[in-house]
């Protein structure tokens, strides 16, 4: 059994390992000057998305429902993330972005999203015995920095899309710099 | 643009969480997966891949 302190802690951990996944994101985006393609988008989405689920155990305490929200994001990840890894199985294909560790970073997202799928079962499996006690200084504490990187996400995909359609195989930031043939 | 709007949705999801909103930052969650279903379901029906 889990009891309320290593719940906590497990909420926690969740929190901070989707803040350190989507830093990474944004660390490759704006240090190696990979732009994100739409599905890589829907991708940083659904992580922030897999945060409703310890983020409103830690400010309201844990609920099925909290958890039913965070399976219901990974699941859309996980088709995310798995659409993209059909869209370059061809081979000969090399795949969109550099790889991290001989892997590209879509395909670590599908791992994620199915650990992310398991780890979210055994929480409800653990049922009462993983209860949060209520805390509204940890939760806002914890969802500061995510608040900051969904607010990144959106500025960045604003300057990257502009008020259009995001590009399929993004190229350049259309806020930022205008397209080659509009003089 | 679509994108920004489901980021947006999602920044406002995590505020009202962090002020401790329940019924809004509930809604909120749910109208971001349904926003970004949405998302998915219109660039998935798009004549053009979603990645190169």
């Amino acid at each position: 059994m889990l009891g309320q302190r290593a719940a906590r802690c497990a909420n926690l951990l969740a929190l901070a390992g989707i803040t350190a996944i989507l830093t990474g994101a944004f660390v490759v985006q704006f240090a190696r000057g990979e732009l994100p393609c739409p599905l890589c988008n829907l991708q940083r989405a659904a992580f922030l998305a897999m945060a409703a689920g310890p983020a409103l155990n830690l400010a309201f305490g844990a609920r099925p429902r909290h958890y039913g929200l965070t399976l219901l994001a990974a699941v859309l990840g996980a088709i995310f993330s798995g659409r993209q890894m059909l869209l370059h199985i061809t081979p000969g294909d090399p795949g969109y972005g550099a790889p991290l560790f001989g892997v590209h970073l879509y395909s670590w997202a599908f791992g994620v999203f199915v650990l992310a799928i398991v780890l979210t079962a055994v929480m409800l499996v653990l049922g009462e015995s993983s209860d949060v006690r209520p805390s509204k200084r940890l939760a806002r504490l914890a969802l500061a920095p995510l608040a900051l990187l969904a607010a990144l996400g959106a500025g960045a995909t604003l300057l990257q899309c502009g008020f259009g359609l995001c590009p399929d195989n993004p190229a350049h930031y259309r806020l930022l710099q205008p397209a080659p043939n509009s003089g | 643009m679509d994108q920004v709007v489901v980021f947006t949705i999602l920044v406002a999801a995590i505020v009202a969480t962090g002020f401790g909103l329940r019924s809004l930052a509930l809604g909120l969650w749910g109208a971001a997966l349904l926003a970004l279903v949405g998302e998915y379901l219109f660039h998935a029906t798009e004549r053009l891949p979603l990645a190169l």
